[in-house]
C-alpha cells in the first residue's frame, strides 16, 4: 500500500514560494476546492511530476520544464522549482523530490532525490527504487483526469492503438507480467535446450545429419524471432505514434475545421474572381457604344416622333387602300361599319378619289418604308445605349467585388486564427498520420509473414526432433529430458497466462459492476460487461448492451474501472481525481461522493464549489472527510494552498 | 457480466498456475514453478536470468533422477 503523507511545492505552476499540504493518515477523502484557473490541474500535475518526472499536457504531449516554473517567481529572479512527496510504502518511508533548475542557457535541468528512512539514495538507487515503489505505467491509474478518461474510452474500441497500451498497463497493475515473464523465460530456455540437443546430436555419426538440420533451423528461428521482436517493437512504437498523432489531431479539431473552411472559402474566392473577369468582359463590350447613352433621350424623342409619323402615314396608306377597294367594288362591305356600300356611294368615292393622285399614295408608301428603316436603326442605337443594362452589369461587378473583399477578409481572419505554424503543423500532422498508417500496414504485413515463417520452422523442427528422438534411443538422454522439462514449463505458464487473464477480467468486471451500480442512478442497468482489452460496456437488466453512452456515463464507467483496478492490484495507492463532476447531475454526484471512500484508502478530490458544494461534501462524506483545502487567488499567477 | 460464484477472487498468479500444474503438468515440480515465479516477481529483470532459469530446469531434471 502506497500512501501520501505530505506534498510540498516550490514555485511550481501557480504555486509561488514554498507551500505544504499534510495528508491525514486515516483512510478517507481529502477535498481541495478551487475555482477555474486556480491550479487544481496544476496540483494534480505536481503529483504527477513527482511520481513520474514529467507532466503531460493535452494530447499526451510532455509540457516543457520551463513552463512548469511559477511565472511570478521567475520574474523575481527565481530559477528553481521543486515538488516533494513524503510517502509511506511497505518498503519504508520515502521522501521523493523532483526539481527543475535553470541552466546557464536557460534550459531547465531535472533533478531526482530520494530518501528512504531518512537516508539519501544514490541517483541510480533512486531511479531503481522509484520504479519499484511506483512504476510509471501504474502511476497513471492513481491520477484521474480528462486524459485518463479518454484513454479508458479507447479501451472499448478494438481498432484503437491506445487501447492495447492501456490494456498492457492494466495487466501490469494486476500482476500479469510475472506470468508472461515466466512464460517467455521458459520459451527461451526451451530454445536453448533444443539447441543443446542439436549440438549433442552432431557429435554422433548416426544423428549428425539431424543435429545439423536442427541447428540450422534453430539458427533460422533465432533470426526470425529477433525480426519478430524488432517488428513488434516497431509496431508498438508506430501505434504509440499513431495514438499520439490522433490525440494531437483531436486537440486541433477546431483548427482543422478552420482549415477546411478556409479551403472552401478559397474555392469560392477563385470562382468569384472568374465570374468577375466574365463581368468585366461584358462591361467592356457594353462600354463601346456607351457614348450613345449621352444622346439617348434625343434618340428616344426622335423615335417617338417618327413613331407618331409612322402611325399617321400607315393610317393614310390604309385609308387609301380601303377606299380604292370600295370604289372598285372588290369588296361591297365597308371594313369599318360593315354596311354594304351601294353603287351610288361607290360612284361618289370614285369621284372623290379622282380628285387625289396615285403619286400621293406612292409617296406615302415610300416615306413610310424610309421612316421604318430609320426607326429600326434608331431602336438599335437605343438598345445598345441602354444605361439600365449597363447599370445592372455595373452593379453585378460591384457585388462580385464586395463578395471577393468579404471572402478575402474571412480568409485573412482564419489565417490569423490558424497562424502560420499551426497550419503547417496541422498539415504536417496529417502527413505524418498518413505515413504512420502506411508504416503500420507494412509492419503488420511483415509481422504476419515472419509469424508464418516461424510456424513453418517449428513444424520442421518438431518433425526432425521426433525422428532424432526415435533414432537416438537412449543417447542424449540428459539433453532430451531438459528439453522436455522446458517444454512442460513453457506449456504450464502459457496456459497460466491465459487462465489468470480470464480470471482477472472476471474479477475486474464483477468489481467494476458493483461500483457502477453504486454510482449510477439508472435502476434498469444491471452492471458492466468487460471485453478482451478491459473495456467496459453497460448492460441493461434485459441483457441488452447499451451501445452509446453519454459523457457522464463514460465518466462513471471510468471511475468504476479505476476502483476495480485498485481493488485487485497488488500495488494499491491513492487516487487523485480532478474535476470529476462537471458532466454529472446531482444524483450521480452524490452517489459518487458516497462511493469514493470505498475506491481507495486515500482519495484526493480536486473540485470547484459549484461542482461539489462544501456542505454537500460534508453531509455526504461525514466522518470519511479527512480535510478541506482551498486554492485561493493571491494574483493571476500565484495561488495559495490554504487549510480550511 | 461474470457469475461471481464461478471464480475464486482470492486467487493470485501462483494459485492459478499451481492449479493448472497439478491438473495438466504433474511432471513439473512445484518448487520449479515457484522458482520461475520468484525470478519474475520483480519489475527489474535479473542480469543472469537465463542462467538462473537453466539452473532451475537442470535441478528439476536431476531431481527427477
Amino acid at each position: 500500500m502506497l500512501r501520501l503523507t505530505s506534498l510540498e511545492v516550490v514555485n511550481f505552476g501557480p504555486f509561488k514560494g514554498r507551500q505544504t499540504v499534510d495528508f491525514r493518515p486515516e483512510p478517507g477523502v481529502t477535498v481541495f476546492y478551487g475555482e477555474n484557473m486556480r491550479g487544481k490541474t496544476s496540483l494534480l500535475n505536481a503529483i504527477r511530476f513527482a511520481l513520474v518526472g514529467s507532466v503531460l499536457g493535452r494530447g499526451q504531449r510532455a509540457v516543457a520544464f520551463e513552463n512548469l516554473m511559477n511565472l511570478e517567481a521567475r520574474a523575481e529572479g527565481e530559477r528553481h522549482f521543486e515538488v516533494s512527496l513524503e510517502l509511506s510504502h511497505a518498503r519504508g518511508a520515502y521522501r521523493l523530490t523532483r526539481t527543475g533548475k535553470a541552466g546557464p542557457q536557460g534550459d531547465y535541468v531535472p533533478g531526482l532525490y530520494l530518501e528512504r528512512g531518512g537516508q539519501p539514495l544514490s541517483p541510480d538507487q533512486a531511479l531503481h527504487e522509484v520504479e519499484q515503489i511506483l512504476p510509471k505505467d501504474i502511476a497513471r491509474f492513481f491520477l484521474f483526469d480528462g486524459e485518463l478518461l479518454q484513454e479508458y474510452e479507447d479501451l472499448l474500441h478494438g481498432e484503437s492503438d491506445m487501447g492495447p497500451q492501456i490494456s498492457a498497463a492494466i495487466e501490469k497493475i494486476l500482476g500479469v507480467p510475472i506470468l508472461t515473464g515466466a512464460r517467455d523465460s521458459a520459451k527461451a530456455a526451451l530454445d536453448r535446450a533444443e539447441a543443446a540437443l542439436a549440438v549433442a546430436a552432431q557429435g554422433d555419426q548416426k544423428t549428425r545429419e539431424f543435429g545439423t538440420q536442427l541447428q540450422s533451423l534453430a539458427a533460422t528461428r533465432d533470426v526470425l524471432t529477433k525480426d519478430l521482436f524488432r517488428l513488434e517493437q516497431d509496431l508498438e512504437d508506430l501505434r504509440g505514434r499513431k495514438a499520439g498523432l490522433e490525440a494531437a489531431m483531436r486537440r486541433r479539431e477546431r483548427f482543422a475545421a478552420l482549415l477546411e473552411k478556409r479551403d472552401r472559402l478559397t474555392e469560392d474566392l477563385d470562382e468569384a474572381r472568374t465570374k468577375l473577369a466574365g463581368t468585366a468582359e461584358a462591361m467592356a463590350a457594353a462600354m463601346a457604344p456607351a457614348w450613345a447613352a449621352l444622346i439617348r433621350p434625343r434618340l428616344v424623342t426622335t423615335a417617338a416622333a417618327l413613331g407618331d409619323r409612322e402611325q399617321t402615314l400607315q393610317a393614310a396608306v390604309t385609308r387609301a387602300q380601303v377606299l380604292r377597294d370600295l370604289s372598285h367594288g372588290h369588296d361591297p362591305d365597308c371594313p369599318t361599319c360593315l354596311q354594304t356600300v351601294g353603287a351610288a356611294a361607290q360612284a361618289r368615292i370614285r369621284t372623290a378619289l379622282e380628285g387625289g393622285t396615285d403619286d400621293g399614295e406612292a409617296r406615302s408608301q415610300r416615306e413610310l418604308a424610309a421612316l421604318r428603316r430609320r426607326l429600326e436603326a434608331l431602336q438599335m442605337q437605343i438598345d445598345a445605349a441602354n444605361p439600365e443594362a449597363l447599370r445592372l452589369l455595373w452593379q453585378g461587378e460591384e457585388d462580385m467585388r464586395n463578395k471577393i473583399y468579404a471572402l478575402e477578409g474571412e480568409i485573412k481572419d482564419i489565417a490569423a486564427k490558424l497562424g502560420g505554424e499551426t497550419e503547417s503543423e496541422l498539415r504536417g500532422l496529417s502527413r505524418d498520420y498518413d505515413s504512420v498508417v502506411r508504416e503500420i500496414v507494412a509492419a503488420e504485413e511483415g509481422l504476419t509473414a515472419t509469424q508464418g515463417k516461424l510456424a513453418e520452422n517449428a513444424v520442421y523442427r518438431e518433425g526432425i526432433q521426433r525422428r532424432l528422438d526415435k533414432l537416438a534411443g537412449n543417447q542424449m538422454e540428459a539433453e532430451r529430458r531438459r528439453r522436455d522439462m522446458a517444454a512442460q514449463v513453457y506449456g504450464l505458464f502459457s496456459e497460466g497466462v491465459h487462465a489468470y487473464r480470464e480470471q482477472l477480467r472476471q474479477v475486474v468486471e464483477a468489481d467494476a459492476s458493483a461500483f457502477f451500480l453504486k454510482m449510477t442512478t439508472e435502476k434498469d442497468y444491471a452492471g458492466l460487461q468487460i471485453n478482451e482489452t478491459y473495456g467496459l460496456t453497460i448492460l441493461h437488466k434485459d441483457g441488452a448492451i447499451i451501445p452509446v453512452r453519454s459523457a457522464g456515463a463514460e465518466h462513471v464507467v471510468a471511475l468504476s474501472l479505476v476502483a476495480a483496478l485498485q481493488n485487485n492490484a497488488p500495488l494499491r495507492g491513492p487516487i487523485f481525481i480532478d474535476s470529476p463532476f462537471g458532466r454529472l447531475d446531482g444524483g450521480h454526484r452524490k452517489n459518487i461522493v458516497q462511493t469514493l471512500p470505498g475506491m481507495a484508502d486515500q482519495v484526493v478530490l480536486l473540485v470547484y464549489e459549484d461542482e461539489l458544494p462544501v456542505q454537500a461534501a460534508r453531509e455526504t462524506l461525514k466522518d470519511q472527510l479527512r480535510a478541506e483545502w482551498g486554492l485561493e487567488r493571491a494574483s493571476a499567477r500565484h495561488t495559495r494552498i490554504v487549510k480550511r | 457480466m461474470a457469475d461471481q460464484s464461478k471464480f475464486d477472487r482470492t486467487a493470485n498468479p501462483s494459485v492459478v498456475v499451481d492449479a493448472i500444474r497439478a491438473d495438466r503438468y504433474p511432471a513439473v515440480d512445484r518448487d520449479l514453478m515457484l522458482t520461475f515465479l520468484q525470478l519474475h516477481a520483480s519489475a527489474e529483470r535479473p542480469e543472469n536470468l537465463s542462467r538462473l532459469v537453466d539452473e532451475a530446469l537442470a535441478g528439476a531434471v536431476r531431481g527427477q533422477g
